[in-house]
């Protein structure tokens, strides 16, 4: 029976450095290429070596599909491309390739201030490596070679972000990245078709939450923000280049609108401008009511917020600020913090999770004296908020999912051990549920039905033999030749088949030879064998020819001796294939005892 | 900073032994790990983890006597610290007193508590027990414990991670018994017949199995053929000699066997031992003459048969990465080839329309690489012209794709028409710079702003003095100030190394062991590089937020300071008020608040404030001695660079800029709060940080 394998090098039981190996139907396929930021050597990006080794990944690899921009989904990839050496097909949408090189430029960046950081990629093996990638359009079948097919669909959860659809024949996988079931201010809802995929591979990062409403997050942010304006504090909103900031952005600048506020807002290092640009390229990715009112007003042209200047960070009395990097661990983000920590009003908003090693980590944690540079300490006064605003299904969306594409197996990644169990067990209920830790391998045999054309000849050569006409449900045995042909089965007759591939027919013939003991001279062994067989195979053609030997119908007979016995005779029996299945053969096999003629394992 | 972490780790060990759930940060385990390993890694022989920190020898126990209940992470990663106390005779001694290497590495213990089936205890026992093989005791240990067997069994573990640590435990394990015994051999030492005894019992277990191993009877033990294929090959890349024919010896037939199974899934994996096994046997008979025959050989191809292949292809085929190979290829050979006489006309015209069409192509992966062919073209100078004729058409072709609306391809022609440059430049030059000065100023993508920079600093390093390139000393100051306020830091990065080639023109500073005592000339040097705003540069990028930004700047100040300042200043801390000095003006605002932070210039008393004052300007009456004209301030520079604390600065500056936040001791904190951050949770659920993505 064929199998579907999945291999997580990452995201199995764990986030970060997603990287999901699929063989299905004969093609191996690469699913996202991420990197984990915990680590500041090679253990950042999956260990390729499992994949292949001596890195002969072009080899192996059919192609490699990256879900969206976020770095634990494609930060490894330039590294892959360029230093592991891959060749090979990239594909990821449009949107995607288009930002994804700010992100690992960002990222380039904070290795670059990391000293000692060894084997990172350069800026121009970004640009390589995004110069091999084909870009994808939603809901466009795409043909990676002859068998492989792969479809994207509309994921949410950042701009550009998809769920693809792998075919190999009738077998099916779906992978889903990091997708959001319910529509924010700027992203619409994830869908997919009843594709009936053999698996859907599911993130499962909210597993066993039911997350409480968007408005509930959204006001409680606002809440939040609005009074530490109001008494005269600072916030700083650390956030990464492209994603969510953006997300953020639209609702403060809405709600500056709407209450008429006057505190500046502010957006770091030139990228209000940037998402702008990517936006308004990519306004079809974003949701229908940023489509809608497009035309008469640009959600993302904000009239509240203004580019960031380093020197506006002393300035007095409130503001918000959005700074990158997202996790306090070097640049401006953290340049702001540490000018703001001292003072109580202010506050800071961590809108995603950090990795241990960086301040947002530690602050997040409740520590309030850090060390810092020269051994001076910093005394956190500042308010610590956390606030997730990251766009991912909850256990309900996830549920949701699996129900608008009815797949027959269900795989999770990309969540943590103990809350994709919980999931699982529900999942389990109806479906078979898989979770394999990274490195481990999970098997899925698929029952695929395989369209085999028939001809017309053979159909009605079986009708002739007076069977029924063909009928699922009762299958029955018919003989012909399968003939493969520009990706289609077809079942001929044998002689239909020989015209059609230009062959001579060959003839093949099985011989045997029997031992007896008969003290007669061979003549005489060959004339008795003769008798014999006319007494007993009536009705069958026995013929004793001149040249010593017997035929019966087909099958030839002759007698020999052996040099050093005389009183041992050896009867040579040949046959032809067609005989095999005629009545004759079956008659010899049933005499076989009594002839001491052994016809079987031939 | 070890000492505190001593007395941090005992509790860090209660957390982790107690914590039932595992750790937020999946990678915090394995820091901790990395630091133990550097520990060891660093101690004289024989001094073991174990007399740093005592408190390891009760954790592990607990932990481990307390599973099933300790989380499977802790659990793996005290399997693996046991085996790195065990690397050291010492450790290993004491771990034994308490028989803690029988009760952690017994694999039945874990099968009994159900616990083997998580792939990570299995890591755990692999890893621990590789990293505590280092001696013959330890050797002695894993054969007495009988482990071959368990271990074997993981060597076709369904986990691709767990196979792969058993393979390289096997290899590892072999490799060792040969170390060991050729040791002895050469140092002549009496070895315990037991010791011996146990060398080759693993030896024989192992080359037995590995022979077993090969033959193929039945799909399920195609996993196995490969991996004991892929432990051969890393064997025989690695054994001696002795081990090497031992082991050739044994698994030869087996071997050929395959081969002529002729099982198609294993022709890789036989192809890498029988590469690793003939590498070893033929490398020193390799003929290095045959090498270099070949390589001349190859170089003679005729260079037009290549041209011809490669305009066929770029003409014919749509498909970029062949594109992209054949471009890569062409420079190849041209740089190779020395005779271009075979270039035909047919050729160069055809080779003129590809690049035409291919860089109004409407992907701009083709154009960039077209772009960015044509300026490596332009680097050979000559060649480009026997290729394309005349620069202009390949400079007319790069002007063109400034305007391009994908800011790689505008940085790629920019980068490309550097190339184009010559000393003697001039046609076009104005309206070409003024382009420049356009894009740095308003190219929304930073590519294309540091093409620009890079562009400035090849032309200036081609200009022999600045007489001859006057439009190239006329946009210095533009592009220094725009370059310095762009919110891109590897264009701030150019801006200083442009500031720095400024600095290092002939004349403009003397040789620090120069023997110059003309300080007119060097106050003239000064102030020109003030004039150029070269100085202001550097002070902006000493404050920036981005550490390559303010290390580039920190160093050049101090080269300024060290170089030019001793001359005016002579010896002296504070300058003679008679002594001409140079003198700028500092902003009020934005970067240079910080700089007037440091230097004390808006709350330090009058007194130090005229530290930093040029006492030779006395052209305004000032007030504590700072010349306060609007928001600027007048400062004297030799003063600035004195007063900046630049050593200090250097040495923050050249560590990561994490080195803090990075330490073991911040690790421990962040295990110690991660710990009482899981109890409060526990009381006070919803205010869990879930791990989602970046």
């Amino acid at each position: 029976m064929p199998e579907i394998k999945v291999t997580p090098l990452g995201a199995g039981q764990d986030v970060g450095r997603s990287c999901i190996l699929v063989s299905i139907g004969g093609k191996n396929i690469m699913l996202d290429c991420g990197m984990h930021m915990g680590y500041n050597d090679d253990r950042r990006f999956p260990d390729f070596s499992y994949v292949t080794q001596n890195g002969r990944l072009t080899d192996f690899l059919d192609c490699v599909i990256i879900s969206h921009f976020h770095l634990d989904h494609c930060g490894a990839l330039p590294y892959m491309s360029e230093m592991v050496g891959y060749d090979g097909p990239i594909y990821m949408t449009h949107p995607t390739k288009a930002i994804c090189p700010i992100l690992l430029e960002d990222f380039r960046k904070i290795t670059v201030d990391k000293k000692g950081e060894t084997n990172f990629f350069t800026s121009q093996m970004i640009k390589d490596c995004m110069k091999k990638v084909v870009p994808l359009n939603l809901h466009q079948t795409v043909q990676v070679d002859d068998e492989l097919e792969i479809k994207a669909y509309y994921a949410g959860h950042v701009l550009g972000a998809a769920m693809v659809q792998i075919k190999v024949g009738s077998e099916s996988v779906v992978y889903t990245g990091d997708y959001n079931m319910t529509p924010d201010r700027h992203l619409g809802a994830a869908w997919i078709d009843k594709c009936r995929p053999d698996i859907l591979i599911s993130e499962s990062t909210y597993a066993t939450t039911i997350r409480d409403s968007k408005r509930c997050r959204e006001r409680d942010f606002l809440k939040k923000v609005h009074e530490s304006i109001e008494r005269g504090g600072k916030v700083l909103i650390p956030v990464f280049a492209l994603g969510r900031a953006q997300e953020l952005c639209i609702l403060l600048e809405t709600f500056w609108e709407r209450m008429n506020l006057k505190a500046p807002i502010y957006f770091s290092t030139g990228l209000t401008e940037k998402a702008n640009h990517y936006y308004k390229l990519f306004i079809t990715w974003t949701n229908q009511k940023i489509r809608k009112t497009f035309v008469q007003r640009n959600m993302f042209e904000f009239k509240h917020i203004k580019a960031f200047d380093r020197s506006y960070a002393d300035n007095p009395g409130p503001m918000v600020v959005f700074a990158t990097p997202g996790m306090l661990h070097a640049g401006q983000s953290l340049q702001i913090f540490k000018k703001w920590a001292g003072n109580e009003k202010n506050m800071v908003i961590m809108p995603g999770y950090c990795v241990q090693g960086t301040i947002g980590h530690k602050i997040l944690n409740g520590q309030r004296k850090l060390e810092m540079e020269g051994r001076a300490t910093l005394d956190v006064k500042l308010q610590v908020e956390y606030m997730s605003f990251s766009a991912h299904a909850d256990a309900k969306g996830i549920m949701q999912l699996i129900r608008m594409a009815e797949p027959r197996n269900m795989l999770l990644v990309h969540g943590e051990a103990a809350k994709m169990e919980f999931l699982k067990g529900k999942i389990e209920q109806e479906f078979n549920c898989y979770m394999p830790a990274n490195g481990e391998t999970a098997m899925v045999t698929t029952n695929p039905s395989v369209p085999v054309d028939m001809s017309l000849n053979l159909l009605k050569r079986e009708m002739a033999l007076g069977g029924p006409l063909p009928d699922p449900k009762k299958p029955r045995t018919m003989h012909g030749t399968l003939i493969m042909k520009e990706n289609s089965l077809k079942l001929v007759s044998s002689e239909q088949a020989l015209k059609e591939l230009g062959l001579n027919e060959h003839q093949l013939r099985f011989t045997c030879r029997v031992q007896l003991q008969d003290p007669h001279s061979d003549p005489d062994t060959l004339h008795r064998v003769y008798t014999h067989l006319k007494s007993v195979l009536k009705g069958y053609t026995i013929q004793h020819l001149p040249d010593g030997t017997v035929m019966v119908e087909s099958i030839v007979i002759k007698v020999s001796s052996s040099a050093e016995d005389v009183n041992a005779k050896v009867l040579l029996l040949s046959w032809s294939y067609q005989v095999q299945q005629s009545p004759t053969y079956l008659f010899f096999r049933r005499f076989r005892p009594r002839f001491g003629i052994f016809f079987g394992n031939v | 900073m070890d000492r505190e972490c001593v007395t941090v780790l005992p509790r860090v060990c209660e957390v982790l032994a107690a914590s039932g759930s595992s750790l937020p940060d999946d990678t915090s385990l394995e820091k901790l790990l990395d630091w133990f390993t550097m520990f060891n890694l660093k101690q004289p022989n024989g001094f073991s983890l174990l007399e740093a920190f005592p408190c390891l020898l009760d954790f592990i126990p607990t932990v481990v006597n307390n599973s099933p209940a300790s989380d499977a992470s802790i659990l793996s990663f005290t399997l693996k610290l046991t085996g790195l106390i065990s690397a050291t005779e010492n450790g290993f001694k004491v771990l034994q007193e308490h028989s803690l290497c029988d009760l952690v590495f017994d694999p039945q213990r874990w099968q009994e508590a159900g616990l083997w089936k998580d792939p990570c205890i299995r890591i755990g026992w692999i890893q621990g027990l590789r990293t505590m093989l280092q001696h013959s005791k330890a050797l002695g240990f894993f054969v007495q414990a009988d482990l071959i067997e368990p271990l074997l069994h993981l060597h076709t573990d369904t986990s691709l991670f767990v196979a792969s640590a058993a393979n390289h435990m096997l290899a590892h394990i072999l490799l060792f018994c040969q170390s060991e015994n050729s040791q002895n051999n050469s140092k002549h030492l009496t070895v315990p017949v037991e010791t011996k005894q146990n060398y080759s019992t693993v030896t024989v277990k192992l080359c037995e199995y590995l022979k077993k191993s090969l033959v193929l009877d039945g799909t399920s033990a195609l996993f196995q053929s490969h991996q004991a294929l892929k432990v051969l090959a890393l064997l025989l890349s690695r054994a001696g000699p002795d081990l090497r024919d031992r082991l050739l010896l044994t698994v030869s037939d087996s071997l050929e066997e395959l081969v002529t199974t002729n099982c198609s899934q294993l022709t890789r994996s036989l192809m890498d031992v029988v590469q690793a096994a003939h590498r070893c046997a033929s490398l020193c008979m390799l003929n290095v003459r045959n090498k270099e025959m070949l390589k001349e050989r190859l170089v003679d191809i005729k260079m037009s048969a290549v041209t011809r292949v490669f305009i066929t292809v770029c003409v014919w085929t749509g498909v970029f990465q062949v594109l992209q190979k054949s471009y890569r290829t062409l420079m190849k050979w041209i740089s190779a080839c020395a005779d271009l006489s075979s270039i035909t006309d047919q050729l160069r015209k055809d080779l003129i329309q590809v690049v035409g069409k291919r860089v109004c192509d409407v992907r701009w992966e083709v154009r960039d690489s077209t772009v960015e062919f044509l300026g490596h073209l332009a680097g050979l100078c000559d060649t480009s012209e026997v290729l394309l004729g005349d620069r202009c058409f390949t400079v007319s072709l790069l002007k063109e794709a400034l305007q391009d609306p994908e800011s790689y391809v505008r940085a790629s022609s920019i980068s490309a028409l550097a190339q184009t440059l010559a000393p003697s430049w001039q046609q076009g030059a104005v309206e070409l710079v003024s382009r420049l000065h356009e894009i740095l100023s308003q190219d929304t993508e930073g590519f294309s702003r540091r093409a620009v920079l890079q562009y400035f600093i090849t032309w200036f390093s081609l200009c022999p003095s600045p007489t001859s390139c006057s439009l190239l000393m006329q946009s210095m100051h533009a592009v220094l100030s725009q370059g310095s306020a762009d919110l891109d830091w590897e264009v701030k990065v150019h801006t200083l190394e442009l500031a720095e080639l400024l600095m290092d023109r002939p004349g403009a500073h003397p040789h620090p062991y120069a023997v110059t005592s003309n300080k007119s000339d060097l106050v003239g040097v000064l102030s020109t590089l003030v004039d150029q705003g070269v100085f202001l540069v550097l002070l902006g990028g000493l404050v920036d937020c981005d550490r390559p930004v303010g290390l580039k700047a920190c160093q050049l100040l101090m080269r300024l300071r060290d170089s030019v300042c001793p001359l005016l200043l002579g010896d002296q801390r504070v300058s003679a008020p008679d002594e001409p000095g140079v003198s700028c003006e500092l902003p009020g605002c934005g970067w240079a608040q910080e700089v007037r932070k440091i230097l004390g210039i808006e709350d330090a008393d009058p007194a130090q404030k005229s530290d930093v004052v040029d006492p030779g300007d006395d052209r305004k009456p000032e007030q504590g001695g700072v010349r306060d004209e609007g928001c600027m301030v007048r400062v004297s520079v030799c003063e600035v660079l004195r007063s900046l604390g630049l050593d200090a600065r250097l040495s923050v500056l050249t560590q990561s800029s994490d080195h803090v936040h990075n330490s073991p001791m911040s690790l421990l904190q962040d295990i110690l709060t991660a710990g009482s951050r899981n109890t409060q949770l526990n009381s006070e659920p919803g205010l869990e940080v879930i791990v989602d993505c970046y």
